[in-house]
């Protein structure tokens, strides 16, 4: 994985994505299918809302309580025989994952799809031990093979076209070029199958821990999940500090949700079970969680945005959103696109991090409307706008504006003298009012143009007429 | 027209862009409230909801226009704007400003009395049906503030199939933003150009002559785009086409 640019870069990603982006980008039919999917999952059950209800209930009583299933998490994972390690940040998981892989003596580890391994550059880190790093889903394959970060948190090559796989299969593989999507999977299959034989590492993620069994699952549709977790003898599974579910049956509902939502599939290919070594039925001998903190124990005090721990990161709201769909996961910099990345970023290190992604967004609600769990996105966003805000030094242009905004609209003789003032000037403009130059509106569109006269003389003048 | 039983006393509050670029919404807006048999006050005491301060992450900027609009419109019993999203700025926002006291019953009391006008016309009046005619091919545009927040999409459309000679088509993908998102439309000028690029192109594919929404502020948006590529398609808020104004009329 070669470095996702900088969140704080994210306005000057965006106009060059833009500007560079090909005619008919990827993203945009990419978004279009998956959002379709999605609905008509959502349609076939006509009581999905109260299914969505339900699903939302279940993960906030397990943020609820989560300090009390992790207890019973530890106790079945002491018992089913997992090593449990604890990572306060990204640089102590990474240090914590490569004691165990050099320990293992091995020199290679295949990975199964993990935004937290992205979360805390661990292939950047594997690579300086030397140790290299095999992602075997196909889409993170393909942009691993790029030198890419991924560019959306369930399909990570959704910004490329099966001519960009077809190119970069034939340079890197030395393959014939071919676009034919089913060729396609069979030489990555191919190349990925010896190494999956051969590696004494796996890693995966963990889209939830399950508390009353310790049950780390993996959703996937590759079946890459799978062998990672069962050919290598040393297993690593990543896990972010909230993806604890208490039952069983809290699963199978979130899994649902979680497939409806992320594919538009009713049930994901594989749903990957993992209890703990098995060497004697031809499963690990060792199996390693790192629970990894980096943020979100302060998170999860955060009355504000603590909801958003609720995210199962099923990258709906990145289809959904118009503009995801424009400029794709890439501009946004650092690890989580779309909209659920633009609170998730600055959620998690704070509002300097990402000071721009609170305010990419129309505010639209679309986000909202698709996500499985109900995460309030737009409320958070705005939420996030004032902290951005309040971290503004002063004397500050804009805080000024704002300033003077208050002002004006404080006061019917103040707004009704300075609307006049703009008015005029409005009037004196060369080539029509329709041509002032107002900054960053009429870059695209001409400007609005004030009426002769406004309501309240067209109303004041009218009630005259009426004789009131 | 249906007109109400009694006649219901409305006070108009008329967003402060719609009173300086659009006061043809604001009178189309009294004509259909008194048609339909009622009462219109209007205070001109009032400018700006706070919306866009609120937007912005201003939220103490928003919070003292907030204060007061609810002293302006506390002792209203029913109050009508022909804009979706700054009624959904008091109806749902103003609660998340940290209002209290007098302020916070203020609103308590006020966020059930505020209505968009097509929800205060069918929904609260049960206005059925419109007399106005207008022989155009009209797209109408899904406002996300008003579908997604206040869940208005029937109303307005229920009453525009209403008018003669209408022909009303469906936008391609039509609960997609259209870009606009107050200050956004700014700060993030070429993004939300682009998006509104997009509407455009469902407004071509539609054939329509006319636009129109729930909201002036989207249309703003929609319009500085059409009229910039001289697309010759013209925007024009629904109470415009319902009070009977002629589409040729429409700016003023």
């Amino acid at each position: 994985m070669s470095h996702a640019s900088s969140p704080k870069d994210l306005k000057r990603n965006m106009k060059r994505a833009l500007k560079t982006r090909p005619e008919i980008p990827p993203f945009k039919k990419n978004t279009r299918k998956a959002v379709d999917a999605r609905n008509q999952r959502a349609a076939e059950w006509p009581d999905f809302e109260d299914r969505r209800k339900d699903v939302t209930s279940r993960r906030q009583k397990a943020l609820d309580s989560l300090n009390e299933l992790h207890v019973r998490l530890r106790k079945n994972w002491a018992s089913n025989g997992v090593t449990v390690h604890e990572a306060v940040d990204a640089e102590e998981a990474r240090r914590i994952v490569l004691g165990i892989v050099q320990k293992s003596g091995a020199d290679r580890v295949l990975k199964s799809k993990s935004m937290l391994s992205e979360e805390i550059e661990i292939n950047d880190a594997l690579i300086a031990a030397g140790i290299e790093s095999v992602e075997t889903d196909l889409g993170e394959y393909i942009v691993q093979l790029r030198d890419e970060p991924p560019s959306h948190i369930t399909m990570p090559g959704m910004h490329l076209t099966r001519v960009d796989v077809g190119k970069l299969f034939a340079e890197k593989l030395g393959v014939d070029y071919t676009e034919d999507p089913p060729a396609l999977t069979q030489i990555a299959r191919r190349t990925l199958r010896k190494q999956f034989l051969e590696s004494e590492v796996g890693m995966v993620g963990v889209n939830f821990a399950v508390a009353e069994t310790g049950h780390i699952i993996t959703v996937t549709n590759e079946g890459n999940g799978r062998m990672v977790t069962t050919l290598p003898r040393v297993v690593i599974a990543l896990m972010g500090w909230e993806r604890v579910t208490q039952s069983m049956e809290d699963l199978a509902q979130l899994w649902q949700l979680l497939s409806r939502s992320a594919t538009g599939q009713r049930a994901s290919v594989y749903l990957n079970m993992m209890q703990g070594p098995d060497p004697e039925n031809g499963g690990p001998e060792e199996v390693h969680v790192v629970v990894v903190d980096n943020g979100r124990r302060a998170l999860e005090r955060d009355e504000e945005l603590r909801e958003v721990l609720r995210c199962i990161r099923c990258g709906a709201c990145l289809n959904a959103c118009p503009v995801y769909q424009q400029v794709g996961g890439h501009p946004y910099g650092g690890v989580y696109p779309g909209p659920i990345g633009s609170v998730v970023t600055p959620a998690l290190w704070g509002i300097r991090s990402a000071p721009d992604h609170p305010f990419a967004s129309s505010l639209c609600g679309a986000c909202e409307e698709v996500c499985p769990v109900s995460i309030p996105i737009p409320k958070m966003l705005l939420k996030l706008r004032q902290r951005r805000v309040d971290h503004r030094g002063w004397p500050d242009p804009e805080k000024t504006l704002w300033g003077r905004f208050r002002w004006v609209m404080d006061s019917k003789r103040i707004y009704e003298s300075a609307s006049g003032i703009a008015r005029n000037a409005q009037k004196l403009w060369p080539g029509g009012g329709e041509k002032m130059v107002v900054p960053g509106w009429t870059d695209h569109r001409d400007a609005p143009v004030f009426a002769k006269k406004p309501f309240r003389t067209l109303f004041a003048d009218s009630e005259k007429r009426r004789g009131k | 027209m249906v007109s109400a039983k009694k006649s219901p006393t409305v006070h108009l509050f008329i967003p402060c862009f719609v009173d300086q670029f659009y006061p043809g919404t604001g009178m189309a807006t009294v004509r259909l409230l008194r048609n339909s048999g009622c009462e219109v006050v209007y205070e001109p005491e009032q400018t700006c909801c706070g919306q866009p301060a609120y937007n912005s992450g201003y939220r103490d900027e928003a919070a003292h226009l907030a204060r007061r609009f609810l002293r302006l419109f506390m002792d209203a019993k029913a109050i009508v704007a022909p804009s979706a999203s700054c009624v959904a700025m008091v109806r749902k926002h103003y609660g998340e400003l940290g209002l209290v006291g007098e302020d916070a019953e203020r609103w308590e009391s006020l966020r059930t009395k505020i209505w968009e006008l097509s929800e205060y016309l069918v929904d609260v009046l049960g206005v059925k049906k419109m007399e106005a005619r207008f022989p155009h091919r009209v797209a109408y545009h899904t406002s996300c503030h008003g579908f997604r927040e206040l869940g208005i999409l029937e109303q307005p459309l229920s009453l525009l199939k209403s008018v003669k000679d209408i022909d009303l088509v469906e936008l391609d993908d039509h609960r997609r933003c259209c870009g606009f998102g107050g200050t956004f439309a700014v700060k993030n000028s070429a993004l939300s150009a682009a998006m509104g690029e997009d509407k455009l192109e469902a407004i071509r594919r539609s054939g329509a002559e006319v636009v129109t929404a729930t909201d002036d502020s989207c249309l703003m948006h929609i319009g500085g785009l059409l009229s910039r590529q001289k697309q010759g398609v013209r925007t024009l808020h629904y109470a415009e086409i319902l009070a009977g104004e002629k589409v040729e009329e429409g700016e003023e």
